[in-house]
C-alpha cells in the first residue's frame, strides 16, 4: 500500500492560531511570527480564505525547533581563515570578556589595536539574551536602542546607569518593533512596528524626552508596504530614510517627512534589500550597500538625496557592506571580505565622490554597525559562542566516541549549519548565515584537506536543506526565490549557477530534495502536513509519482542503493514517533525503531554508507534538551546508543563515506556584545 | 566601428563642447523614481531639451523629409504609432512595432533587442536606418548646419555648431524628460486606496499573484530592462525574429525581446514586439496559455488557468491603472 489515506483519528491536535502555536513553543506571538518570517518555522496558512488563517502541527513544530540554529548565534570569530592557534586565542578572550561587569572592567579590557597608534576596541555592554542588534547609538554615546525580542518591545539602554527604559508596549497581539534609530539631537526614536492585525510594518516615533513610556506617533503606514525599515535621520531631522519592501517583495530606498509622513521614493530595487544606509553629515547623501550582478556580492553607492546622481563608493568581487560615516564626512566606512577577512575599511569622499583606494582601517571587525557617535567612534555589535558544525568519529561497534569532538570550519564560527559531506568525502558543504538582523546566506564548500573554502551566494531570498547529488558535481537544496516562491533548486559546486528543479504552487510545501543516483530523478516531501507525501519526480518528463503519503512524515532520506527511503513518522494517535522504512517501487512500509512520549525522535535519519543501518536523533523529553543518537539496523538487530560527545546536537545528521565519522550542530547558546572602536579617526587622518 | 568612433566623438566633445545653461531636473510625477540616471556629460539644461524636442518634432532628419521622430512616436499614442511594424521613408516596413518612449530615461538597453547600451547611442540609429530615416550622419549634420535656427539652437544648447554628438545629446535629454507617472496605480500605491476600482485592484492582485506578470514587469518603470522569450516569434517551429539572439551570440536568447514597459499601455496597441496582438484581452489569452511554446521559452512564462472574471479583472487593470501623467519637455 503505497497510498495511505490519512486517518483523522490519527490526526495530531493541530494548533489553530499563532497563540497556540506561541503558546506550544512557549514564547510570545511576535517571536514566533519572526520565527516563521526569518527562519522558516513550519506554519501553514488557510489560503482560500479572504484573511488567512494559520495552523502548525506539534510534530513539525518540535522538529524545526530541535533543529533550529538561533539567529543570535552568530560569530564568535570573523577572521577567514583562523588559524587553530589564533582561534583559541581569540575564544580565550572572548570567555574572559563574556561576563557582565562594570564599566571601568570593560576599559581595563580595551584591546590596543596593533599598528594603529592610538586606535583601541573595546566592549561596552553585553545585550540580554532576547536583544538584537537592530537599533543605533545616541549621537553622545550614552544610549543603544534594540528590539527585545523577550518583550517585542522597543528599549533605550542607558550605559552610565544600566537603565533600560521601555518605549513602547506591546500588547501580545502578535505587535513587534525592530529596527530603530535614535536621532541626532537625541530627543526621539524612531522605530519600525510590525503589526499582526495588518500583517505590515509601520514607521513610528516616540519622544526620549521626560521619563516613563513615551507616546508614540503614527509617521507611515501604507496597504501597499508590508514593511519599512528604518535606517537613519537626515542630520537637519526633517528626514528619516527607510527601505520599503512592497507587496511584491520589491524594495524601495526612500525618504519619509518627519513633518508629514510623505514619503518619497529615491530609487527601487527589484527585490535586492540593501543591509544598511546612512545619511552623509551634510545631509545631501546617502551611503548604502546592495547586491549587484549574479554573484549576488554587495557593493556600496553613494546616491544624492535629490535624486540627481548615484556613483559606486565601493566596488569589487567580495562582500561589501555599509557601517557609516566619519562625522566630517570626508570618510566613508564600510566592512569588507577585499583583504582575506572582514576588515573595516574607509575611502575618501569629496562631494559625493570617492577619492582614491579605499585603505584597510581594522583588519577583522563584524559588519554589524550600530553607528557612530558624534565624537567618531564606531559602535558595532559582537557574536561570542560555539553552536556550529562538529564532528565526531566514532567506534560504530562499541558506539563510542574516537578522540576528541571537532570543529571542523573555523571562520564565521556560531554561523555555519546543515553539513553534508560530498560522496567522496574531500569536500564538506554547509550553510553560513552572516547577520543577525537580515538574511545573508552564503553557501560554503570546504575542500576538508585543505581547510579552503569555496563560496556563493545564489539568487534566492532563502535556502536550506542543502544535499550533494551522487555524482559530486552539484548539490541540491530547497528555496525560496526573491519572489517567495518555494521549490528545490540545483547549484552547480564549481560554477555556483543556480538551476529551479521544481517550484512548487503556493502552499505547496516542495522540501528536502534528493537526487537518485544516477540523475535522472529526484525525491522530495510535499503538502501540508495534514496531505504529506514524499514524492519521485522524473526529470526528463517533469511527472511526479506519490510514494507515500501520511499526516506527518519527517525528511526523506535515500539509501545509497536507492531502493528505501527511510523517514520519521508521528503517530499522533499512539503518541509515538516511528522510523519508517519505505520502498520507493511501492510496497508497506517496515517501522525500525518507535518510541513513546515524552521520548520523539527527529525528522531527520542518516544512513550509514553500506545500508545496514541508519542513524537518527532520539530527543529524551518535552524540551528536547536531552538527546542521544541511535544506530538502527534496517535488516533487524537491536538499535544501541552512539556516543558522540556533545552535551546537545542537532540538526541533519551525515556520515562520512568511510563509516567512522559523523556531523552535525553542536555546542552553547552565543552571547551579545556591544564593542567600540575608538580613535581610528585620528589614525585615517595622519596616512593622509 | 560605428559604436568605437562614437565613443571617440562623445570624448570629443566632452573636451570641446561644454554645455551651455543652467543645469537642470527633469520634473519626475508620483510613482517614479526621484533617481534618474543621467549621464554626467548629458545632464538636463533647458537650451538642450528645447533643441531635442524640436529635432524629434522635425522631418528635417529624414531623407524625404517626410518622417520625424515623432512619425512613428507620436505622442498623442503615448510615443507609438499604433501599427504592427513600423513605415519608413518612402513607405518602407519595418519588422518590428515602435515602442513606446515613456520612461526610457530609466532605461538601461535600447531597442527590442537591446543592442544599444545609451539612448545617446540609440537615438542616431532610426536616422541611419534604411527602412526608416535613411540617412547618413553627415547628411544628416549637411541639412542642420545649413538651416539658420538650428545652428543658433546648437549654440545655446552646446557652445558649438551642429554636431553628431550635439545631436544625439540632444536628442537624449529630451527623451528623458518624456515620463509617465500619477497613474491610479500610482495613487493606490501611495495610498489612496480608491484611486482603483475593486475589478482593479482585483487585477493588480492577479498581475502580481497568478498571472506571474511582476517576473518581467517589475518596479515604477513595469518593465525589468532584461530580455525574456516568451514565443511571440516561435511560429510553426521557427523562429520568425532571432530577438536578443542577434546581438548576444547565446542561444538560449533565441526569440528574446526586451521587456516593454506596461506604463501608458492603454494607448500602445497593437502589442508584442511584433504588434501581432491587438488587444490587452488577446495579451492576456496569450499568457493564459503559456505563450508559445518552444525550446528556449522562460521559464517564467507557462500556463497560467485564469478564470474568464480574472482575465477581465487583468485585463481591466492594464486599461485602467497604468495610464496616467504624460508629461514631455518639462524641467525644473
Amino acid at each position: 500500500m503505497t497510498n495511505d489515506e490519512p486517518n483523522p483519528r490519527n490526526e495530531e491536535i493541530r494548533l489553530d492560531s499563532w497563540k497556540a502555536i506561541a503558546a506550544h513553543l512557549k514564547r510570545d506571538v511576535r517571536t514566533v511570527r519572526r520565527w516563521e518570517k526569518l527562519e522558516g518555522l513550519p506554519v501553514h496558512r488557510h489560503l482560500h480564505q479572504a484573511q488567512s488563517t494559520v495552523y502548525a502541527y506539534p510534530s513539525e513544530i518540535n522538529a524545526w525547533s530541535a533543529t533550529r540554529q538561533p539567529r543570535r548565534e552568530e560569530v564568535a570569530a570573523w577572521r577567514r581563515p583562523i588559524p587553530a592557534l589564533a582561534f583559541a586565542a581569540v575564544l580565550m578572550l572572548s570567555l574572559l570578556l563574556v561576563a557582565d561587569a562594570p564599566y571601568s572592567t570593560y576599559a581595563a579590557a580595551a584591546q590596543r589595536v596593533p599598528g594603529q597608534s592610538g586606535m583601541t576596541s573595546r566592549r561596552v555592554w553585553t545585550l540580554p539574551q532576547d536583544g538584537t542588534f537592530d537599533g543605533t547609538i545616541s549621537a553622545d554615546g550614552r544610549f543603544l536602542s534594540y528590539p527585545d525580542t523577550a518583550t517585542d518591545n522597543l528599549v533605550v539602554h542607558e550605559f552610565a546607569t544600566g537603565r533600560d527604559r521601555l518605549i513602547t508596549n506591546a500588547a501580545g497581539n502578535g505587535d513587534y518593533a525592530f529596527r530603530s534609530l535614535i536621532s541626532r539631537n537625541g530627543k526621539q526614536v524612531a522605530y519600525s512596528w510590525y503589526r499582526g492585525d495588518t500583517g505590515r510594518g509601520e514607521l513610528r516615533v516616540a519622544s526620549l524626552e521626560g521619563t516613563g513610556l513615551p507616546q508614540s506617533q503614527l509617521l507611515f503606514a501604507n496597504e501597499d508596504v508590508t514593511d519599512v525599515k528604518a535606517f537613519d535621520w537626515s542630520p537637519d531631522g526633517n528626514w528619516i530614510a527607510v527601505q520599503l519592501e512592497r507587496k511584491d517583495r520589491t524594495g524601495q530606498i526612500g525618504l519619509i517627512s518627519v513633518r508629514d509622513g510623505s514619503l518619497r521614493v529615491l530609487k527601487s530595487a527589484e527585490w535586492r534589500y540593501i543591509f544598511e544606509l546612512y545619511f552623509s553629515p551634510d545631509g545631501q547623501y546617502l551611503a548604502f550597500d546592495l547586491p549587484v550582478g549574479d554573484n549576488q556580492q554587495r557593493d556600496v553607492f553613494i546616491l544624492a538625496v535629490d535624486g540627481s546622481g548615484e556613483i559606486p563608493a565601493a566596488m569589487g568581487p567580495t562582500q561589501d557592506s555599509m557601517m557609516g560615516w566619519s562625522p566630517d564626512g570626508k570618510h566613508l566606512l564600510f566592512a569588507s571580505e577585499r583583504g582575506g577577512t572582514v576588515g573595516l575599511w574607509a575611502v575618501t569622499i569629496a562631494d559625493g565622490r570617492p577619492q582614491g583606494p579605499p585603505e584597510l582601517i581594522k583588519s577583522d571587525i563584524t559588519p554589524h554597525s550600530q553607528g557612530l557617535s558624534a565624537s567618531g567612534s564606531l559602535y558595532y555589535g559582537v557574536l561570542l559562542g560555539g553552536r556550529d558544525i562538529h564532528v565526531a568519529s566514532v567506534d560504530l561497534e562499541t558506539g563510542k566516541l574516537v578522540g576528541e569532538l571537532v570543529r571542523p570550519v573555523q571562520s564565521f564560527v556560531g554561523s555555519n549549519a546543515q553539513p553534508d559531506w560530498s560522496p567522496d568525502g574531500k569536500y564538506l558543504a554547509y550553510i553560513s548565515n552572516r547577520r543577525q538582523t537580515s538574511i545573508d546566506r552564503v553557501l560554503a564548500i570546504q575542500f576538508v584537506e585543505t581547510g579552503q573554502v569555496r563560496e556563493f551566494r545564489p539568487k534566492l531570498s532563502n535556502f536550506q536543506r542543502l544535499r550533494w547529488a551522487p555524482d559530486g558535481r552539484s548539490l541540491l537544496f530547497q528555496g525560496t526565490d526573491r519572489k517567495g516562491r518555494q521549490g528545490a533548486y540545483r547549484i552547480d559546486a564549481q560554477t555556483g549557477e543556480v538551476r529551479a528543479i521544481a517550484v512548487s504552487e503556493p502552499g505547496g510545501g516542495l522540501s528536502w530534495p534528493q537526487s537518485s543516483q544516477d540523475g535522472r530523478k529526484v525525491y522530495y516531501r510535499k503538502g501540508a502536513p495534514d496531505s504529506m507525501s514524499l514524492v519521485e519526480r522524473d526529470l526528463a518528463s517533469g511527472n511526479e509519482r506519490e510514494i507515500i503519503r501520511r499526516n506527518s512524515l519527517g525528511a526523506p532520506s535515500l539509501s545509497s542503493d536507492g531502493r528505501f527511503i527511510a523517514t520519521t513518522y508521528n503517530d499522533g494517535a499512539t503518541k509515538s514517533s516511528v522510523v519508517l522504512l519505505i520502498p520507493v517501487s511501492g510496497g508497506e512500509p517496515r517501522e525500525l525503531l518507535r518510541v513513546s512520549q515524552p521520548q520523539s525522535l527527529d525528522q531527520f535519519v542518516a544512513w550509514m554508507p553500506d545500508g545496514r543501518a541508519v542513524l537518527v536523533n532520539k530527543s529524551l523529553n518535552e524540551s528536547g534538551d536531552q538527546r542521544e543518537l541511535w544506530l538502527v539496523p534496517t535488516a533487524g538487530g537491536q538499535p544501541r546508543k552512539i556516543d558522540i560527545g556533545a552535551a546537545w546536537f542537532g540538526g541533519p545528521i551525515k556520515v562520512h563515506p568511510d563509516g567512522r565519522q559523523i556531523t552535525f550542530m553542536a555546542g552553547e547558546n552565543n552571547s551579545k556584545e556591544l564593542w567600540v572602536l575608538e580613535n581610528f579617526l585620528p589614525a585615517l587622518k595622519a596616512a593622509k | 566601428m560605428r559604436r568605437l568612433l562614437f565613443g571617440t566623438l562623445l570624448v570629443s566633445a566632452s573636451l570641446f563642447a561644454g554645455a551651455q545653461g543652467e543645469s537642470r531636473r527633469a520634473d519626475i510625477p508620483l510613482g517614479l523614481d526621484l533617481y534618474m540616471p543621467v549621464p554626467e556629460d548629458n545632464r538636463f539644461t533647458a537650451e538642450k531639451v528645447a533643441l531635442g524636442k524640436r529635432l524629434f518634432f522635425d522631418p528635417v532628419l529624414s531623407r524625404d523629409r517626410s518622417l520625424a521622430c515623432a512619425s512613428c512616436h507620436v505622442p498623442s499614442r503615448a510615443f507609438t504609432d499604433g501599427r504592427a511594424v513600423a513605415i519608413g521613408v518612402f513607405g518602407r516596413q519595418g519588422t518590428r512595432s515602435a515602442p513606446t518612449l515613456v520612461n526610457r530615461g530609466y532605461g538601461a538597453a535600447f531597442f527590442w533587442d537591446g543592442r544599444m547600451p545609451t539612448l545617446e547611442q540609440q537615438v542616431l540609429q532610426p536616422i541611419q536606418n534604411p527602412d526608416e530615416m535613411d540617412m547618413t550622419l553627415d547628411e544628416a549634420l549637411a541639412r542642420l548646419r545649413d538651416h539658420p535656427d538650428y545652428s543658433e539652437q546648437f549654440r545655446a544648447a552646446f557652445g558649438a555648431e551642429a554636431s553628431v554628438e550635439g545631436l544625439a545629446r540632444a536628442l537624449a535629454a529630451y527623451l528623458r524628460t518624456i515620463l509617465s507617472g500619477d497613474a491610479p496605480v500610482d495613487r493606490y500605491m501611495n495610498g489612496d486606496r480608491e484611486a482603483l476600482s475593486a475589478q482593479a485592484r482585483q487585477g493588480l492582485n492577479i498581475f502580481r499573484g497568478k498571472g506571474n506578470c511582476t517576473a518581467c514587469h517589475v518596479g515604477p518603470t513595469f518593465t525589468d530592462e532584461r530580455f525574456h522569450n516568451t514565443g511571440v516569434a516561435w511560429r510553426d517551429g521557427q523562429w520568425l525574429d532571432p530577438g536578443r539572439y542577434a546581438v548576444s551570440g547565446g542561444a538560449a536568447d533565441r526569440g528574446a525581446f526586451k521587456t516593454p514597459t506596461l506604463r501608458q499601455i492603454a494607448r500602445t496597441a497593437p502589442y508584442m514586439h511584433d504588434g501581432s496582438l491587438a488587444s490587452l484581452a488577446d495579451v492576456v489569452e496569450f499568457y493564459d496559455r503559456g505563450g508559445n511554446s518552444n525550446p528556449h521559452i522562460d521559464s517564467e512564462v507557462r500556463v497560467l488557468r485564469l478564470s474568464d472574471d480574472e482575465k477581465k479583472a487583468l485585463a481591466g487593470f492594464l486599461l485602467e491603472a497604468l495610464s496616467g501623467d504624460l508629461r514631455e519637455g518639462q524641467l525644473r
